[in-house]
């Protein structure tokens, strides 16, 4: 319990530096919002009206907490370029974000863990060659460059799906999940590979330890000390490692959103950072962090389910 | 009961084999010394007799007589009906041989899970009382308890629990007492007489101190690169070495304490 309330204290503490940082990076350093919206030939009539208008006058920790509040309440502000309240933008765009993550994180985990935790032996020397070149390959190649071979490949050549042409939002939702399928498996490839290598090490080093050997002086067999206790330990010692995979998901979705031209928040940041949309951009900023550290306390938490010397620590 | 004859392990990745033709047998309820510091071959010797050695990277030949059996004749699968069930071990880091994330219980009992049919509740009922007879005071807790809660002695005792569960006819002990401290190898090795004395399980007892060996076995035999240099009583290998390397040995107990048994 007690670790409970340090964990959410810890995860407040993250989110408020955060959005300091983020509010001080956009609202206060970054000049003048009023004077970019109307270009250096405005009036200074109108420049004081637009100001006051955006609230810029009042002094930035005012601002500032007026902002935060806004994450509570709703209200966000308004985009500077599709003069639309910013909570009603952002609350359009997450759920594909939320599912194009989700989808790549599941193709993740659906694709490594068989291929990691069966034994590396299998299939003999000529396929586990192949397998080291195709595992090198991907890790090398960044997402967005899969990205465009695959939209190439998919939609252009073999007409799985057609680039650019995202269902609208609502109509068609099993469209909008075969579209999102490419971006995600874009994604997830190179981290496929890395999983794999990571669960394979992890196997491997597991099977050295001493418990290992004990177990085989019961009599127990390969397989079942793979099962009943060095997938366990190694699955425990994967979830830091999958909470990260996690939060680089995220940012590897803003690019992927671009490249595969999903209207997702990682899109709408991208755009709204070119047109200094800074209301857009900062709220945008917020929740990509939140969606990370929230990642980051699921596999903190996991951790201390799986591993009860984690829980010890802690009480101590 | 154990009779080991030319016993010879060579590693594929060393140029001489650890073990090299070794003789020695173990009596019936009896508990056999062997003495040797790290590197002389006595852990191959036992993980052999165990049937722990990776085939992929040591070949073993001569023979391992259990009962009359030749160990090294029969399919693995066939040794793994033994491990466990005729042949206990226990090793020297009994922090190291649990597994972190599961209960002492659960492991103590996974040799009876491995052989023959037993239901929860009976296996339960064994290793609680394997606990006890390994004299942990609280079984139930013990049985309860991840390894990381309990003790360096603790955990051995239930590693003992664990490899006399079944009433094995040989307990191989791998340096049971080298990672605790004194006064608990104290309290182990009196147990491991004790279990001795009263369940007449056979013993091979492998250290490279030879106070240990010297407090609980009645015949012992010196190592040394992979051969044995000595073998005999253990009161008169130690009282009167002959081999220049056993003299060494027992010259360098600190104060010559090594308290014939």
């Amino acid at each position: 319990m007690r670790y409970a309330v340090k964990r959410v204290g810890s995860f407040a503490v993250t989110m408020l530096l955060v959005a300091v940082l983020t509010f001080a990076a956009f609202s206060v350093v970054s000049g003048d919002p009023a004077q970019r919206l109307l270009g250096t030939s405005a009036t200074p009539e109108r420049l004081a009206a637009l100001r006051e208008e955006l609230g810029l006058n009042a002094p930035a920790p005012e601002r500032f907490l007026k902002w935060l509040g806004g994450f509570f309440t709703g209200d966000l502000g308004v985009s500077f370029s599709y003069k639309q309240p910013v909570s009603e933008l952002l609350g359009s765009k997450l759920p594909v974000t939320l599912t194009l993550t989700a989808m790549s994180f599941l193709l993740i985990v659906l694709f490594s863990f068989p291929l990691g935790l069966i034994p590396s032996g299998a299939g003999g020397r000529f396929i586990g060659g192949v397998r080291a070149a195709f595992n090198q390959l991907s890790m090398a190649a960044p997402p967005f460059v899969l990205g465009v071979g695959i939209s190439w490949i998919c939609g252009v050549v073999l007409r799985m799906f057609t680039p650019g042409a995202f269902p609208d939002p609502g109509t068609d939702p099993a469209g909008e999940l075969r579209y999102l399928l490419f971006p995600a498996v874009s994604m997830a490839v190179p981290r496929v590979a890395m999983t794999v290598r990571m669960l394979r090490s992890g196997v491997e080093s597991e099977l050295h330890k001493d418990y290992v050997r004990a177990a085989a002086a019961r009599g127990a067999s390969g397989a079942f000390i793979l099962r009943r206790h060095v997938l366990r330990n190694v699955l425990a010692s994967s979830v830091t490692f999958l909470g990260q995979t996690m939060a680089e998901i995220v940012g590897a979705g803003v690019v992927i959103e671009q490249v595969f031209a999903v209207p997702g928040l990682g899109r709408l940041l991208i755009s709204s950072v070119l047109t200094r949309d800074y209301p857009v951009v900062q709220a945008a900023v917020v929740l990509l962090a939140f969606w990370v550290c929230l990642a980051g306390a699921a596999a903190d938490l996991v951790n201390r389910l799986a591993d009860p010397r984690l829980r010890a620590e802690h009480k101590a | 009961m154990l009779e080991v004859q030319e016993l010879t392990v060579r590693f594929h990745s060393a140029e001489t084999p650890a073990v090299n033709g070794v003789s020695f047998s173990v009596p019936t309820g009896g508990i056999f010394g062997l003495v040797g510091e790290s590197g002389s071959g006595k852990t191959a010797t036992a993980l052999s007799i165990a049937g722990l050695l990776d085939c992929a990277a040591a070949s073993v030949s001569g023979r391992i007589l259990l009962d009359g059996v030749d160990l090294l004749s029969l399919s693995s699968k066939e040794r793994r009906r033994l491990a466990g069930k005729e042949i206990g071990v226990v090793f020297q880091e009994p922090a190291a041989a649990m597994d972190p994330l599961m209960r002492i219980g659960r492991q103590v009992e996974e040799t009876l899970l491995l052989h023959g049919r037993f239901s929860a509740a009976e296996r339960k009922k064994k290793a609680l009382a394997a606990l006890a007879e390994a004299e942990l005071p609280d079984p139930e807790r013990v049985y309860r308890s991840y390894p990381h809660e309990l003790s360096g002695g603790m955990l051995q005792r239930s590693m003992i629990a664990a490899a006399l569960i079944l009433r094995p006819k040989l307990l191989l002990l791998d340096e049971p007492t080298t990672a605790l401290d004194v006064t608990v190898q104290a309290q182990i090795l009196s147990l491991l007489g004790r279990l001795n004395a009263e369940q007449g399980v056979s013993m091979l007892l492998i250290s490279h101190d030879l106070r240990v060996v010297g407090r609980l076995c009645p015949t012992a035999a010196v190592m040394k690169d992979g051969r044995l240099v000595e073998t005999g009583e253990t009161e008169a290998l130690f009282r009167a070495p002959r081999h220049p390397y056993t003299k060494k040995l027992v010259a360098s107990v600190p104060g010559g304490e090594y308290n014939g048994a």
